[in-house]
């Protein structure tokens, strides 16, 4: 064998065992993070710049129409967010009542780069250990409805991975009857659960996580075959995943 | 030399700031244009390590598979279609 084709093989293999073995893909990634996390920050800076200089060129009158348009959504969006913080603080005086008050330690991030920039389904975050980060604690967006969990962690950001990933399942409750069914991750936000057929289940229904009730999504879709024991629900996050800046990490539910 | 690291620094670029499949693009075309590029390599360890989780997909090992097989193709496709840029 050529010493050409053993020094590839050699640089394959070693390449491999670097990520494959534990350690050293953990002490690779504390390496490279801080330098990710600075090559990324600088994208966005670099990013801002480049869209401020592009809205100069931009027609005034559209400007002015998007502006009217956002402001609305904003009122509504308001309108909304007050009523939901009044039945949340409703929630919140009965569990306490009950004994059973969440673990609301949240530590707000931002999303560094999002899931489109990788075929991995994975957010990375700019917050670590140092603040109180494990791996296995929910993500969750808005505070109340669950993106992922944190998949792997540094002193300084970590890795989101998203619930619905392909592949991944997770027991879930939908409805206001609360029906137990696992989920499985389609990609880009969407999922599909096998319930028993005829179950009380509609399209809008909502599903949650088990721990602390949070969101992770709405029926979209039911199909259901005639004689079939299961039918096939079908559901997606409330919120576009690409379009995520910002999320909160629930501390401590790991 | 100094094409094939303004090459490096282009496709370092498009690992960190673009999406995944421009980056592989980029790495397909490094691994075509230039002989033993055994960057691209490196590249697929960095795109893991930054993006990837040993619980995802291929066990998070996408970027070095992808990397391997690019630089197979590459060679094979530059061997049969055009001299060697060194």
């Amino acid at each position: 064998m050529s010493k050409r084709r053993v020094t590839l093989f050699a640089i394959i293999i070693l390449s491999f065992f670097s990520l494959i073995y534990t350690p050293v893909r953990e002490e690779l990634v504390r390496l490279v993070s801080p330098l990710a996390s600075g090559a990324f920050y600088l994208g966005s800076k670099t990013a801002g710049i480049g869209n401020a200089l592009v809205n100069n060129f931009r027609d005034k009158n559209a400007l002015v129409y998007e502006n009217s348009m956002l402001r609305a959504q904003n009122s509504l969006l308001q309108a909304e967010v007050l009523d939901r913080s009044v039945l949340q603080g409703q929630i919140a005086q009965l569990e306490g009542t009950l004994g059973r008050s969440k673990n609301n330690n949240l530590v707000a991030a931002n999303v560094l780069e999002g899931f489109s920039q990788s075929p991995y389904d994975t957010l990375t975050i700019d917050v670590g250990t140092n603040q109180g980060v494990k791996n296995g604690d929910y993500v969750a967006y808005g505070g109340v409805g669950v993106v992922g969990f944190i998949a792997e962690t540094t002193e300084t950001y970590s890795k989101v991975k998203l619930y619905s990933s392909p592949g991944e399942e997770y027991l879930v409750l939908i409805g206001s009857h609360l029906i137990p069914a696992t989920a499985r991750g389609k990609g880009d936000g969407n999922f599909d659960a096998k319930v028993p057929q005829g179950s009380a289940i509609v399209v809008g229904d909502v599903v949650t996580v088990p721990k602390d009730n949070l969101v992770l999504g709405r029926v979209t879709a039911i199909n259901q075959k005639e004689g079939a024991p299961y039918a096939t629900v079908l559901f997606r996050s409330s919120f576009n995943p690409t379009e995520i800046q910002t999320v909160e990490v629930v501390v401590g539910t790991h | 030399m100094l094409k094939r690291i303004s090459f490096d620094v282009l496709l370092l670029v498009m690992v960190l700031y673009f999406p995944w499949w421009v980056a592989a693009l980029g790495a397909f075309t490094g691994a075509f244009l230039f002989a033993s590029y055994y960057e691209i390599f490196l590249f697929g360890v960095l795109f893991d390590i930054i993006y990837g989780v040993p619980s995802a997909m291929l066990h998070g090992l996408m970027g070095i598979i992808g990397a391997t097989i690019f630089y197979f193709l590459g060679s094979l496709s530059r061997n049969y279609i055009r001299p060697v840029y060194k």
